[in-house]
């Protein structure tokens, strides 16, 4: 469903041209999920952005392929892209605190792609949706957060919303770029498992961007690991993890703090 | 709720301090209602006469409150020099400098936001540029050296009116609206610059917050991006130099009426000051305090309307 051919991303809205991304090949199947692990740095938000579409043009140059649902994105008209943007790609980002706008209602946030790519559907019938929408995101009273603001919500209810909000219009693809980072442990957990969830129910494929090796592992079936910009290696997460064959791959699982039995 | 008549109450308190400053001031300034009419040859057994008459030699706290039950019951006192109710004088004037000051305000809202837009989606372009020098020369030139550049260019270039000439609204209304709206633009120019650049540099800081990006992964284009998102959080600065400028724009109708030759209240206020007419100059300082503190109010309550985050603000503060 997605293929990333040769991928390359070139910032140059610095002094000189900065190579972010270089050669990231990658594919995903329908209903798969698949992570990208790196530090902070590695060019695994940029290479989401990139898919997502929502690198701003003339700060960068991209080359290779972006191939969606038989479609090229990096080459297509901004007009066909936002077609697929919010339609059949949604996106939940890192900061859920700042990620909705401070001035709107919570319902109009989680409507709003419907509005955009489905206007024949009536108002009623949009409330409708955006209460079950809400609803299988796992938010209680969908009715009263559907009025609320978001400094009225706690952070692990606005990502919730996000996700309610990049999942309306029913998309094949949802893009999660380090969805949990910002969250409490315990929330990050019913977080990734709201995500399983959907991917399971929904079929929708996630691409699960994050630098937290054992939740990628804990989530996804495949692994891409980056490191400066470029694949380091690639592969199922279990085979990866207990069986990593580059240098870096072992330094990243070594780094995952363990629980141990305190010495006496 | 609550934080309205909160407000509200705040508001009534400002407003009965500046009339206590503004009649405290004029009772200690030399010179009164008797002199007024007197002359200043008169002798000064006839002068304390006419202030056993008129009640001037009572004690300032009644006085005062004298006053401001009159002032609140919409009897402003006597003139001194006319001596016809101060009200009258006022009442028949104030509705050309009030449609003054709302025109140039709609004016300036409806110009200064889809071009402080404009020059933030463009930003860095040619337009943009020229929006921003057009916009630096207009903010350093007055208003009434604006209103005497728009006489000289449309009153005598293109003759589209009389320079001095005025017609009244009751007599030819389209007239009238030709006579109002070069002085209404003259009002407005310098605070059409002042909102664009304050709304370009707001619209681009907003543009770089992490809603945007958001509202552009929802397939939402540049356009919809800026008018559905941004520019409601972009306005909140500008709301605030609104609510000043509402005021700004009474006061700055009663100098641009000099200029244009209409026959507003600042004339009045002129006539007034120079004959000693304190009934009238005290009225007039009153209900112009009372228009920049109700706007304030307003402004207050809008900001609350639309930034939510406000009176969740207030509220936790109050607690």
């Amino acid at each position: 469903m997605l293929e990333v051919k040769n991928l390359n991303i070139e910032f140059h809205d610095h002094d000189a041209p900065e190579h972010i991304v270089r050669n990231i090949n990658m594919t995903l199947k329908y209903g798969e999920i698949l992570g990208i692990v790196g530090e902070s740095g590695s060019g695994k938000s940029m290479t989401a952005m990139a898919i997502a579409g929502l690198l701003r043009r003339h700060d960068v140059t991209t080359s290779g392929e972006i191939i969606f649902d038989k479609k090229e994105l990096l080459s297509a008209k901004r007009s066909e892209l936002r077609k697929i943007q919010g339609n059949d790609i949604g996106v939940i980002f890192q900061e859920p605190m700042t990620s909705l706008n401070p001035t709107k209602r919570i319902g109009w946030q989680v409507e709003e792609s419907l509005k955009i790519h489905k206007p024949e559907i009536g108002k009623a019938e949009r409330y409708k949706l955006v209460i079950e929408s809400l609803k299988n995101v796992e938010l209680d009273n969908p009715e009263l957060i559907y009025k609320k603001y978001p400094h009225e919500l706690s952070g692990g209810m606005r990502q919730r919303v996000m996700i309610a909000a990049a999942m309306i219009c029913a998309p094949k693809l949802l893009i999660a770029d380090e969805p949990t980072t910002a969250l409490d442990v315990t929330i990050q957990l019913q977080i990734v498992k709201l995500l399983q969830r959907l991917n399971r129910e929904q079929k929708t494929s996630i691409l699960f961007i994050s630098h937290d090796l054992s939740l990628v592992k804990s989530i996804c079936g495949r692994i891409l690991v980056m490191h400066d910009g470029e694949e380091v290696e690639e592969g199922v997460a279990d085979e990866i993890f207990n069986n990593p064959r580059q240098e870096y791959t072992r330094e990243l699982i070594n780094a995952i703090p363990k629980l141990e039995k305190p010495k006496l | 709720m609550r934080y309205v008549l909160k407000k509200l109450a705040t508001t009534l308190i400002t407003l009965l301090c500046i009339s206590f400053l503004v009649y405290l001031a004029f009772d200690i300034i030399p010179g009164d209602a008797a002199l007024a009419s007197l002359g200043t040859d008169a002798t000064p057994e006839r002068i304390e006469a006419v202030r056993e008459e008129l009640g001037l030699n009572r004690p300032f706290m009644e006085r005062y409150a004298d006053w401001l039950t009159g002032f609140v019951r919409g009897d402003f006192g006597i003139s001194y020099k006319y001596n016809v109710p101060v009200s009258e004088m006022i009442l028949s004037k104030l509705p050309i400098n009030v449609v003054m000051a709302v025109t140039a305000f709609i004016i300036m809202a409806g110009v200064s936001v889809p071009v402080g837009i404009y020059s933030a989606k463009h930003k860095g372009k040619g337009v943009d540029r020229l929006i921003i020098v057009v916009n630096q020369v207009m903010m350093s030139v007055p208003h009434f050296f604006m209103g005497i550049l728009i006489t000289y260019i449309f009153g005598l270039i293109f003759k589209i009116f009389t320079p001095g000439g005025f017609v009244s609204y009751e007599t030819d209304l389209g007239g009238f609206i030709l006579y109002m709206i070069f002085p209404c633009i003259a009002i407005a120019l310098p605070k059409i610059a002042m909102s664009v650049k304050l709304l370009r540099g707001s619209c681009i800081e907003e543009a770089g917050k992490d809603y945007v990006r958001t509202a552009y992964s929802k397939g939402n284009n540049t356009s919809k991006v800026l008018y559905r998102h941004v520019l409601r959080n972009a306005m909140l600065p500008v709301i605030t130099l609104w609510g000043m400028t509402l005021a700004d724009m009474i006061v700055g109708s009663i100098v641009i009426e000099q200029v244009f030759n209409i026959p507003g209240i600042g004339r009045i206020l002129l006539t007034s000051i120079s004959y000693r007419d304190y009934p009238v100059v005290e009225a007039i300082i009153v209900l112009i305090a009372l228009v920049v503190i109700v706007t304030n109010f307003c402004v207050d309550i809008i900001y609350q309307i639309v930034d939510p985050r406000i009176s969740a603000q207030k509220n936790s503060l109050s607690k």
